[in-house]
Parts: structure tokens; sequence; C-alpha cells
């Protein structure tokens, strides 16, 4: 919690990327692989956004899918699809998204923080004419 | 606020390690010595030096209670090891240590939770203090008078001392147990800002180093460059009362008012150092501790290889290659080799003999037999059998139940043994086996034994009964003593009823993979019997297919695979729905609907229906097709997941494969139960 916070007094590197047509983005930091979509195995009797496990390195590590876990279509994916693996209290989970945009540094002045309190989208970030939704990983992935 | 020092974090998990060892340890000797008729000149010795490295290290961790405690009973030995003819009450010296013992324990234990305040010894203390006053025969035990002013000591100055050369005099609070602790963990400190040349006393660990210390203060001869920081390090140091720099020509200049002295300021390089000196120390040993976390990670990583090699070497990629691998087979093969020798070592490293759990029934019997005057003999058998150090931890409290349910229940009064005519003395044996894949731990006494015929009409009143009275075997009746709800409420010794929290040791057995049986001879005594998987992460599956999913169920719940045939599947008007099989209605669950896994077979016919027992629910649980039976590794799911109440489901884990796929380990006991069964 810590480091987040330092991010949004800071600011940083941002790794960000696309689904359903916005941006949206995770600290650099928090971000271990980003890798094709891999072969995954479905856990029965979990909502429809949690794709289920897959073996990175030995390790099964869930993945979910971004779109239907904010509640949007599910997308059509392709080659250019893949999935974020973030660390989260050194526990990795998998995110699929539509595809990965940029890097981008961003300035403490450019991160605005969003006024509902513990959401999933915890800031904007504004770059160029782009705006991008800081995820708040924690509350995505704990639901 | 934590208890200890701040600071002192990292050593805690030493410390406690430690200090725990020393307890066991003390208490092996207490356990010996009890009987005899004069304790040896080793053994007090070696109780007298664990004392003192207990007060040491406790005082070193800023823990006052145990220190003092550690300093009064290593002053009662001081005094039987000092004067030899020195008379005193055995019985009352050794309750006095067990309780010292047992306190010092209870404390280490509660040194995490910072809930649980640091417990008050000064009643024990007193007592101990009494007895050592007794020894003494009622003689002064007046302190040494502890001088404030005093004169500096001789040799202090040296003639061809240089110029630059600083002397301070450190005083420290009276509070303080062990001002030579704190003094070495500050010169240490010290080395980073000056070199150290002399200090008065010369020895921090020489005997009476506490004594000069509180007597005249600590002398500290250094040359620096910034005197100053090495001041304030002084000054900051732990329990420093005041400081003061002492000039060659008597001139003190006062350069501290005392201060209550924190170690906030610890800084994080005397940690590090520390224990890396300690390890410097030990590298003599030929044993080490190693944290068990690390293990487990050295086990999953070895699992990983094995996973690995199989993968490598069994890589569908290599079939299509119709050239010669001969050197390839080869090489996979001393590579398999390796590999399986590498698991087998690991495994090694990580089994410890079911000795160390043992041992500590020894004191649970001892405390028993002083209460209740039954003499029970605890005999070991085969207490050198290893298993794995997890499974160790496990055993600890469901072992303790067992045994006192076995000395408090089991064996008879004396008197009602004479009436018996038993003559063999009561006796508890507690024996340690390996059976197949399994360790078998069992614990038998030659007691009363219980009677089934009561206890069924006891399993009957408390309405335990599945089926008609005369259908229940032996075995059957003797479990319901450890079943939930058979004799929590009611006095059950009359006889000789087990079960005061025994449905709670079956269970903690049960969770990981274990069993607990029970059987008995009226009359002749009990048998309890734990059976735990040598492993617990590694288990024998059968996998299944339903529809896209591989599922697996643990070997041990299934009991046989078979094909229904159409007249056999009944499907009743509520649509349950059941199978017929060698006479018997078994409930059926599709896994595919249970678990809402689409496009598994639904034609009775084309699946396959396995048999699952689990206690006394049993299923047919009905898949596509058997993929095979296995060895999986199991691993939890992440806990990122648990809001999404998997174990409640009837999922246990996940499994990752040679080929790197992925099978989910099921809990049959679970899915019956969510079914309804």
């Amino acid at each position: 919690m810590a480091e987040e916070r330092r991010f949004e007094e800071e600011g940083g590197q941002l790794i960000a990327f696309t689904a359903g047509g916005n941006y949206y983005a995770f600290e650099i930091l928090s971000v271990t692989d980003i890798m094709e979509v891999p072969e995954i195995t479905h856990i029965p009797k979990t909502p429809p956004y949690l794709l289920g496990i897959t073996n990175l390195r030995g390790k099964a590590v869930p993945v979910m899918d971004l779109r239907l876990r904010l509640g949007l279509p599910e997308g059509n994916y392709d080659h250019r699809s893949c999935v974020i693996v973030i660390e989260l209290n050194s526990l990795q989970f998998g995110i699929r998204v539509d595809r990965v945009a940029d890097v981008e540094s961003c300035l403490p002045e450019q991160i605005v923080l969003s006024p509902a309190e513990n959401g999933v989208v915890k800031g904007f970030v504004n770059v160029g004419d782009r705006r991008i939704f800081l995820i708040n990983a924690d509350r995505l992935i704990r639901g | 606020m934590s208890k200890f020092e701040a600071g002192m974090e990292s050593m805690l998990d030493t410390f406690v390690f430690e200090t725990g060892g020393l307890l066991e340890a003390l208490d092996e000797i207490l356990m010996r010595t009890e009987q005899e008729e004069q304790i040896e000149t080793d053994d007090i010795n070696e109780i007298f030096r664990t004392m003192h490295t207990i007060k040491g290290s406790a005082a070193m961790m800023g823990l006052q209670n145990m220190s003092q405690l550690a300093h009064s009973v290593e002053d009662l030995f001081y005094i039987i090891r000092e004067e030899k003819n020195v008379s005193f009450d055995k019985a009352a010296l050794y309750e006095l240590l067990f309780t010292s013992s047992d306190c010092l324990k209870t404390e280490l234990d509660n040194l995490s939770d910072d809930d649980i305040p640091l417990t008050d010894f000064s009643g024990l203390m007193d007592k101990i203090r009494a007895m050592a006053a007794q020894m003494k025969g009622g003689g002064d035990d007046g302190k040494a008078v502890k001088g404030s002013g005093g004169s500096l000591p001789d040799g202090l100055f040296a003639e061809d001392e240089p110029e630059d050369m600083h002397t301070y005099r450190v005083i420290y609070a009276e509070s303080c147990a062990m001002p030579s602790a704190r003094a070495m963990v500050m010169l240490r400190k010290l080395g980073r800002v000056a070199e150290v040349c002399r200090t008065v006393p010369e020895d921090m660990e020489a005997d009476d180093a506490d004594d000069v210390i509180k007597a005249s203060g600590l002398y500290i001869k250094l040359i620096t460059d910034s005197p100053a920081a090495a001041a304030e390090i002084i000054r900051t140091g732990i329990n420093v009362e005041g400081l003061e720099e002492v000039k060659k020509e008597e001139k003190s200049v006062r350069q501290a008012e005392p201060q209550k002295a924190d170690a906030l300021q610890q800084s994080a390089a005397v940690q590090e150092n520390r224990p890396a000196k300690k390890t410097a120390e030990k590298h003599e040993q030929s044993m080490i501790s190693v944290k068990l976390e690390k293990l487990d990670r050295l086990l999953d990583l070895v699992s990983e290889i094995v996973i690995t090699e199989s993968s490598v070497t069994a890589s569908p990629d290599l079939r299509g290659i119709s050239k010669n691998l001969d050197r390839f087979n080869k090489s996979s093969r001393d590579l398999k080799k390796l590999t399986d020798e590498l698991q087998d070592v690991v495994m090694s490293i990580r089994m410890v003999p079911v000795s160390t759990a043992f041992q500590k029934m020894n004191r649970v019997v001892r405390d028993m037999n002083s209460k209740l005057k039954k003499n029970v003999t605890l005999v070991f058998k085969g207490q050198e059998t290893e298993v794995d150090k997890s499974i160790i931890d496990i055993l600890g409290d469901p072992l303790m139940h067992i045994v006192r349910n076995a000395v408090d229940h089991g064996i008879e009064d004396p008197a009602e043994r004479q009436r018996q005519g038993k003559t063999e003395p009561p006796t508890v044996t507690l024996s340690a086996g390996y059976d197949s894949n399994e360790v078998v731990i069992s614990c038998t006494d030659n007691g009363a034994g219980m009677d089934s015929a009561r206890i069924l009409a006891k399993a009957k009143k408390n309405g335990l009964l599945t089926k008609p009275e005369s259908e229940y075997t032996e075995k059957e009746i003797f479990s319901f003593v450890i079943a939930a709800g058979f004799s929590t409420n009611e006095k059950v010794t009359e006889y000789s009823g087990r079960g005061v929290g025994m449905d709670v040791v079956k269970k903690n057995i049960e969770k990981v993979g274990g069993k607990l049986t029970v059987d008995s001879v009226f009359g002749k005594g009990s048998t309890f019997t734990i059976r735990i998987p040598l492993s617990l992460s590694i288990v024998d599956v059968l996998s299944l297919r339903v529809g896209d999913s591989s599922l697996s169920i643990p070997a041990s719940s299934v009991r046989e695979a078979f094909s229904c045939k159409q007249g056999d599947h009944i499907k009743d008007p509520d649509g349950n729905e059941f199978v017929y099989h060698r006479g018997r209605c078994l409930p059926l669950i599709r896994l595919g609907s249970a678990l809402e896994i689409p496009d598994g077979e639904t034609d009775i016919e084309k699946g396959i229906c396995i048999y699952c027992r689990e206690g006394y629910s049993e299923a047919a649980i009905f898949a596509d097709y058997i993929i095979c039976d296995q060895q999986v590794v199991v691993k939890p799911f992440s806990p990122l997941l648990n809001h999404l109440k998997l174990k409640e489901a009837g999922l246990v884990g996940c499994s990752i494969l040679g080929d790197g796929s992925i099978t989910l380990i099921l809990d049959a006991k679970q899915i019956m139960t969510e079914e309804g069964m």
C-alpha cells in the first residue's frame, strides 16, 4: 500500500493497455510478466470473469478477463491479446487484456485521484489526449 | 509496542528456537534425574549453564521477566554447585524447576502475540528465592552495594597512552539484569566509529562482569575521529543511564544527563552484524538449523524439476524424430537418476525422528502420575522412525490428547487393578512404524478397555445410530468414541469412556489426510492408531475426464470403478438419481452437473461410475472416462482466490502434470456433503 501511495505522490512508469476501447494501466513495478494468452484451465463454480488457472513456470496462477471483470462484453481476442501478470503481496495474478499499448512515464501532477473511495479505478492519468484509468489491483482481484 | 526491545525482531525467531531447544533439553535432564538419589555434578552444571544462557539471551531481547526468572534458578543451582553438602527438599526443588520451565515455555509461545502481556513471575521467583535462602541456611542474601561514585580502577590510565585516547565511564540502569550483554551490543556498534582499545572489566563474558559493571560502571577506552558520534552511540545504548568522559587529570566532565535509554536508534547495521557473528561461531558445528520455509521452497522446486524433467524427456516433439536418439536417451536416463536421487535427499532433509514428539509425552505422563497416583510407565517403540517435519508438528496435540486419555481413563486405579488381579505394571506404549505409504503411530494401554455393549447403548441414546444395532461391527462401535457428540457432556469415566476432545483430534488428523481408529478388548486395554500419509503434498489420485476438464479424486476415497447398465439406473419422481451396485443403492452424483461443467457425457452406459466412500457417506460419482491413476503434487489454490470459497465447493487444489497441463483435485467428501449425502 505504501508503495502505491508513493506512486501517486511521486509519479513513475505505467504499463497502459486497452480493454473495450478504454485505456487502463498498472504501475510498472507491480507487473512481473506479459505473455501471450496461455492455455487456461477453467475452475468450476467460479464467476465467468475468472478464466481459470494457468501454468506459469510451475506455478498455478489464476487468470481473469479484464472486460468481463469490468462488466464489459467479451471481446474478440487475437494474436495481439495478452495476459499481464501482476504481483500482489508476492502472489501472482494474470489479467487478460485486448492489447498492451505503451509504457508511459507520468509526473505526479498528471495523476488525478478518483473521488470514489476504494474503487476499482483509483485515479486517472492524462497523457496527450488520452485518459488512462489507473487500476487498483487489490480491489480488482479481491472483488 | 512489542514486548521485546525494538530492533530485536530479527532475532526473535532465533531466540525462540534456541531457548525452546534449551528448555527441551532441560526437561530431559530433569526427567532423567528426578528419580535418582543424587544429581550428578555434570547435570547440575548443565542446568546451571542452560539457565545462564537463557538469562543472557532473554536479557539481550529485553525480556526482563524471563531473564530474572532464569537468574533466580541459576542462583539456586549456583548454591547447589558450590556447596556440595547442601541439603534440600528434592521433590519441592523439582516441582519448582518444572514450573519454571513450563512458565518460560509458555512465555516463549506467547512472545509473538502482542495481545498477551508479559507474565509477572515474581510469585514464582519469591518461592525460588525462599528455597535458595533456606539452602544457604538463612544466610544473608544481600547484594553487593552498588557504588555510584567510586574511585577509578587501578591501571585505567597507562603511562604511554596516546593523546587522542578517550575514556568513558558508562553507568547502567539498576533494573538492567545483564549490563554485560548490553555492553557487548554497544561495543560492537562502537566499532564502526571508533577503535575500542580496552574496557574495564576486560572480558564481558566473564562470570563477574555483571557485578563489576553494576558496582563501578563500565569503562571504555577508545580512539576515534568523531568523539561526538561515539558518545552518542554510548548514550543511546540500551539501559544506559549515565555517561561521563574520564580525563587522565581526574577532571571528570559530565557529558550527559541521565536519560532513559530507548533502543529506537539501533541501526540496521548492528542487527546485521549480530547474526553474522553468530553463524561465524557456529562454523565448527556439523549441524545447522534452517528455516522450514526454505526447505518448503526447496521441496517445491524439486517437485518442479521432477515434473519438468519428465516433460522434457517425454516431450511429444520427440515422437516425430526418426533419427537415432541413443545419446539423448542415455542422457535423459542419467538425468532421471539424478533427479530421483535429489528428490530422495530433499525429502530426507525434512525427516525428523518421532522421538521428538514422543519425548514430550514423558512430561505429560509424569505430571499425571504425580496427580493421579497411577504410577503409569510410558514405553516407546520405534521412536527412531522418521517422518516429515510437518507431520511431527501436526502430531503434537493429538498425541497428547490420546496419551492423557489413556492414562486418565484407560488405566484403572491401583486398587481397581488389584481387584482385577492385574499384576503387570500399568503401561502405556507409544509405537511408530511405516505401513505402505503411511506412518502408523499407535498408543496402547493395558487398562480396562472398553465395553462395546455400553458404547452402543450410549450411541443409541445420543441418536448416533444410522443402521440397526445388530449390524454394527466391533470396529464401528469403538469408532463412536471418537465421533463428534458422543461423550462431551456426560461423565464417561464410569466405563472408561474416551472422547473428551477426541472428535477434535480426529478432525485434525483427517484434515491432513490421516485416519484415527480405535480398537479395544474389554478388560485388556485399548489401542488408538493414527495413520498419516508419509508426505502430505504427494497424493495418489484417480484422474477423470468430464467435458474438457481433468478432475482428480484422491485414491483414498475411491472404492472401485464400474460401468453401470441402463437397468441399474434409477430416477425417482423427485429427480434424485441412484445406481444399483452389488445389491446396494448408491446416490448418483454427476460431476458435470454438480460442478457445472458443460459438454460432459450424459448417457449412464457410456460414462464411468466411481464408487466413493468417506466415513459414512458414499456415492457413485459419474464422469466421462478415467484418464489414469497417478501420483501428483497437490498445490493449494492461490490465496487470492480465497473469497471464491472453492473448498466449500469441493475443490481442494490443483496439480501441474508432466505435460504442463493442470488437473483439479476434488474433495470427494465435500462433494458428497454438498450434494446432500
